[in-house]
């Protein structure tokens, strides 16, 4: 396979189209939480950018890895899907790079995200990891990608193998595949984990950990003080900032701003309808959830499969054991490695506590584990809640598979069904 | 107070006015290059078999694909409500409602107040939509209104695919050449089988609840009603313009939203 050859100039162009949206932002405050995230995901791509000029190590991480251990090692992270997926958002570069990943003969049935990854580091377009983690997660495509990304840049690898199921002695396996993980870092960065540092940076995950747990709850209240932006918002700085401060300065300025609301009996926007999102929605069109609530008056109240957390058993003693049972509390990874009951239990359980009227599931076509799940959670909450599901067939980051406008027609068309449900 | 409703197809625009709760115009015309235009014709149409104006229309409601075209209706409705309303007044005691039109097939849980409990759709294959059958009609070389009659001469249903309609076109030509060619009753009897095994499906996904009614266009088309029943295993009830449902549906909606003003 052909090695890459860093060529930035699209990534500095994404960075400064990141700028203008920060400081248009800061002339035109919407809340608190929204400027955060905006300098957050600015932030990360610069740092990205700076460490590529100065020489710093940055690592390539994938999905499900626990950001703790390089965030200790202060190791400036470049994630694998979400990297590409948000330089390709933000330069609408679709059409370029998946015409990329397949010249590379890559099949438009797989995942495109993962397309979108491989076009992306094919061709350099990120700062080049000097070492990729990844990570056994049941889509096929992170496993793959992995190996891709270490190939593509004739860098050195390691694979986290990830166990499928919770149980104790799995879960004392993972801690020791974490503990590999670490001196793989060791070796690469020539430093030593600061032991004493992680267990700091797994307790401030551990209190951002509370404080989502909170969030979940006020989402919950009618009205619901949320704004469906969150859901996406959510995602990214789970993935990209998880366990750092800066993730708790994000969650601790939504919280309070819901808190705000909920002492006012108040939703940001008059609420109309209550429903549970569930899975990824398209990257393209993250304005479609802005419209659902101002335009349609549909509040985002749950999301099963991005922000319900499970019980995190913290041992503060035990760093990697302790990311162990993290990994498997995180929403995504406890509800998509099955088995499917889980998914159906969690998502039966928050429409009951957020008394959501309707679902709506993002069935991403090219992803065989999402869609594996429609069945099973649309009869689930069917059955057991006695609510309908619109499952929305799209491409997470290809918007000429099924272009926006389709997408709020079938949303408006459901709207209409809960409108004559009430 | 005259109403009208007005259903956008992708293919065809239909019309149905609706005066003291009587139909009184309808029209069916091919739909125009620039939705508004198309839905202005037909709209005359009908106004002229009703022996009304524009003026005399209190309300207006647009449905269909092209309904965010048509500038001069007050109320947009998507079809899956003006479906349900559409079947509800015709028959009443409906609960679900296959409708296949040209470029998609939908099946809708219908309640006892013509409200929709539920719904499922399939857009994103031309199999099991009404530009597959038009396509077979094409390559068998027979007027689309004439498949459904030939189809029931059938004595067998000829096997076609019914995942993807290219690979159903290939089996197609395979059926018409092989030696010696499968009846041609039989192939078409095959094509309507692999849309209503699709359909079906689709319908099963949200359950099945009797009375069953089946709309659309291709709706007129007897053969495919008849496998459609033979798939379900229960009888299904074809109104006698099945293409009006959802135009009928937006007119009874327009007559709510004019009770409201």
């Amino acid at each position: 396979m052909a090695t890459a050859t860093q060529d930035l100039t699209r990534f500095e162009k994404a960075v400064d189209i990141l700028d203008s949206i920060y400081r248009h932002r800061q002339l035109t405050p919407t809340t608190k939480a929204d400027g955060i995230y905006y300098r957050l995901i600015l932030e990360y791509n610069r740092r990205l950018l700076q460490a590529s000029k100065e020489g710093r190590q940055i690592a390539g991480y994938g999905l499900m890895i626990p950001n703790e251990l390089l965030h200790a090692m202060d190791i400036v992270p470049l994630h694998l899907e979400v990297g590409s997926s948000l330089m390709v958002t933000v330069l609408k570069l679709y059409e370029e790079v998946l015409a990329t990943a397949k010249g590379l003969g890559m099949a438009v049935e797989l995942c495109s995200a993962h397309r979108t990854m491989a076009g992306v580091h094919s061709q350099g377009w990120v700062p080049r990891p000097d070492f990729v983690v990844w990570c056994h997660t049941i889509c096929e495509a992170c496993t793959k990608s992995g190996e891709f990304v270490r190939d593509v840049w004739g860098a050195p690898g390691f694979f986290l193998d990830r166990p499928f199921l919770d149980t104790e002695e799995q879960l004392a396996y993972f801690a020791d595949e974490l503990g590999e993980m670490v001196a793989f870092l060791e070796k690469q960065t020539g430093k030593k984990m600061d032991w004493d540092r992680l267990k700091a940076v797994v307790a401030e995950s551990y209190k951002c950990y509370g404080i989502q747990k909170e969030i979940q709850q006020l989402r919950a209240l009618t009205p619901s003080p949320t704004y469906n932006r969150f859901v996406v918002q959510n995602i990214l700085i789970e993935w990209l900032f998880g366990g750092t401060p800066q993730a708790t300065d994000f969650y601790t300025a939504v919280r309070d701003e819901m808190k705000q609301m909920a002492a006012e009996g108040r939703s940001p926007y008059p609420e109309k309808f209550r429903v549970q999102t569930i899975y990824v929605p398209p990257m393209f069109s993250w304005k479609t959830m802005d419209w659902l609530q101002r335009e349609k008056g549909a509040t985002l109240v749950g999301d099963p499969m991005d922000a319900r957390w499970q019980k995190w058993d913290l041992n503060p003693e035990r760093p990697l054991l302790s990311l162990a049972r993290k990994v498997f509390a995180e929403p995504h990874g406890y509800t998509m490695h099955g088995p499917v009951e889980r998914a159906v239990s969690a998502c039966v359980q928050d429409a009951l506590d957020t008394k959501a009227e309707g679902a709506v599931y993002w069935a991403a076509m090219t992803c065989p584990q999402g869609c594996a799940m429609i069945r099973p959670v649309r009869d689930g909450l069917k059955e057991k809640v006695g609510i309908p599901t619109l499952i929305v067939n799209m491409d997470v980051n290809d918007p000429t598979v099924v272009p926006e406008s389709e997408i709020m027609e079938k949303l408006e068309g459901f709207l209409e069904t809960l409108e004559e449900r009430k | 107070m005259p109403v009208a409703g007005i259903d956008v197809g992708s293919q065809t625009t239909k019309v149905v006015i609706l005066n003291d709760g009587q139909v009184v115009g309808q029209s069916v015309m091919v739909s125009a290059e620039e939705a508004e235009t198309g839905a202005r014709k037909a709209l005359d149409e009908a106004l002229q078999q009703a022996g009304l104006a524009l003026s005399d229309l209190t309300t207006i409601v647009a449905t269909g694909a092209g309904r965010k075209d048509v500038s001069f209706a007050q109320k947009q409705k998507t079809s899956l409500s003006c479906l349900a309303k559409g079947i509800n007044r015709l028959l009443p005691a409906v609960r679900t409602l296959i409708d296949v039109g040209a470029e998609s097939s939908t099946v809708i849980r219908i309640n006892e107040k013509g409200g929709v409990d539920d719904s499922i759709g399939h857009d994103r294959c031309a199999s099991g939509t009404g530009a597959f059958l038009e396509s077979m009609a094409k390559l068998m070389q027979m007027p689309l209104p004439e498949m459904g009659q030939e189809s029931l001469k059938a004595q067998r249903r000829a096997e076609v695919s019914s995942m993807c309609a290219i690979f159903a076109e290939q089996e197609v030509i395979s059926h018409v050449h092989r030696v010696p060619p499968t009846p041609k009753a039989d192939i078409i009897a095959g094509i309507h089988g692999s849309m209503a095994v699709r359909i079906v499906g689709l319908a099963k996904r949200i359950g099945v609840k009797p009375e069953i009614a089946l709309t659309g266009g291709v709706a007129r088309n007897v053969g495919f009603a008849r496998v459609i029943e033979e798939e379900l295993k229960q009888k299904v009830v074809v109104p006698d313009n099945p293409q009006i449902v959802a135009a009928l549906g937006a007119a009874r909606i327009a007559q709510e939203e004019g009770g409201k003003q």
